[in-house]
């Protein structure tokens, strides 16, 4: 019984002493292990230039010439890319100096330019009201229609018509609504319409590209240029001077030039639109500059991501811009200018005065088979003569 | 005035597809270059 006791005891201070010495070692290598580390250089420190780092590995940081952040610098803002590992590819160049340039431009003279633009073409039609007046029909009303353009055309021209002004106001929104919209309703409401606008612009785009293709399918047949558009452009359609209207088919010279005018503007800004809307995925202005450049010109066919669309948002502005002046006044001109025009659009039906006024070739045509048919079903009705 | 009605209603009808086909596609540079969660960079 105490030679087991006394065996407990011995064991207990075994175990207790051991334990001690545990600590004891563990503290010191801490402890040393830390005054290592407040002992060592760091590392994120740059030795200058031929120094080597005392108590560290043996690295003699490299010569570099006096000039060498200008050059580096230098170097970056011209565009110099590295490589990246993530998806983003344009993440590999630090600076991309064409931004400042785009940037200056699309917020200096291309908001500008097209408010003097927009602003210069209502004024030169109030010009125009005040010494012309409005133009109308000499003959008077006959009271009399022909009709002018079938549902299919009014149902192409006012989904094309009522698309381009929802895409207008949005895109004038983007362009001009910090400078005018932001102060008079305040930021909540502004970024509210803008968020708004900015969906409704990327969603009607499409109804916009319907109007075209459909407006394009009906009236293409009736656009392509002939020797009577010289003589109308040379009178000035008639316009400048009463009782001068030169001959035109369905359409005269100034409603073609409108129509190739939209046509040609409205793919290029739904091309455009479609680069923005699906960014950094296109190649649209390295493509279409390598086709110019055929004609002589020396555009850049090697263009970044970033470029491409610092490109999209600058021609889509250019040309939206300018569409917007030539469609004020061809509103101007099929409401307030011209008496009796709007109901071509409106009814579908046009004074016959009027038709002979302005399309007196046309007129002339659709009279003659009006009359061709009256006369077909007056014969069909009229009983056989009695033999 | 027919013909205006139903330019319209084309108009909404051509908007809301739009929005609906659209929603399902990668409309941003942030949808186009986001990785999957399950790759390492």
């Amino acid at each position: 019984m105490t030679t087991r006791s006394t065996g407990r005891s011995i064991g207990r201070r075994v175990l207790t002493a051991a334990a001690v010495l545990a600590g004891l070692a563990l503290a010191l290598t801490l402890g040393l292990s830390s005054v290592d580390a407040q002992q060592a250089p760091s590392s994120s420190v740059r030795p200058p230039p031929g120094a080597s780092v005392p108590g560290g590995p043996n690295v003699v940081a490299p010569e570099r010439p006096g000039n060498y952040d200008v050059e580096l610098w230098k170097k970056v803002r011209e565009g110099l890319s590295g490589q990246v590992s993530i998806p983003d590819r344009k993440a590999g160049q630090l600076v991309q100096s064409d931004g400042e340039a785009w940037r200056n431009f699309r917020n200096g003279p291309l908001p500008r330019v097209g408010l003097w633009a927009m602003v210069a073409v209502v004024g030169v039609l109030a010009l125009f009201f005040l010494l012309r007046g409005r133009i109308r029909i000499e003959h008077g009303w006959a009271g009399r229609t022909i009709t002018r353009f079938t549902e299919i055309e009014r149902i192409g021209h006012w989904l094309l018509a009522v698309s381009f002004i929802i895409l207008a106001l949005t895109g004038l929104n983007v362009l001009y609504g910090r400078y005018a919209l932001l102060p008079l309703i305040g930021a909540d409401a502004f970024s509210a319409i803008s968020i708004a606008g900015k969906w409704l612009h990327n969603y009607v785009a499409f109804a916009l590209m319907v109007g075209l293709f459909l407006t394009f399918v009906v009236w293409i047949r009736h656009n392509f240029p002939s020797w009577r558009d010289i003589v109308w452009l040379a009178k000035g359609g008639g316009m400048f001077v009463k009782g001068s209207h030169p001959p035109a088919w369905k359409f005269n010279a100034g409603q073609k030039i409108l129509f190739w005018l939209i046509m040609l503007g409205g793919l290029s800004l739904s091309l455009s639109g479609l680069a923005l809307m699906f960014p950094f995925q296109t190649a649209l202005f390295a493509k279409t500059f390598a086709i110019v450049n055929m004609l002589g010109f020396h555009l850049p066919t090697e263009l970044t991501p970033v470029q491409e669309m610092q490109y999209a948002t600058s021609w889509h502005g250019i040309v939206a811009l300018a569409l917007i002046v030539v469609v004020i006044g061809h509103i101007y001109i099929g409401t307030l200018g011209m008496q009796g025009a709007f109901s071509a659009m409106g009814s579908g039906q046009v004074d016959v005065n009027w038709a002979k006024e302005h399309h007196s070739l046309w007129a002339e045509r659709e009279i003659e088979r009006m009359e061709a048919t009256a006369t077909a079903e007056t014969g069909a009705a009229r009983p056989a003569p009695a033999e | 005035m027919r013909a205006f009605i139903l330019s319209l209603v084309a108009l909404a009808v051509i908007t809301a597809a739009s929005a609906v086909v659209l929603q399902q596609m990668p409309m941003s540079a942030s949808d186009v270059f986001s990785s999957k969660p399950n790759v390492r960079l």
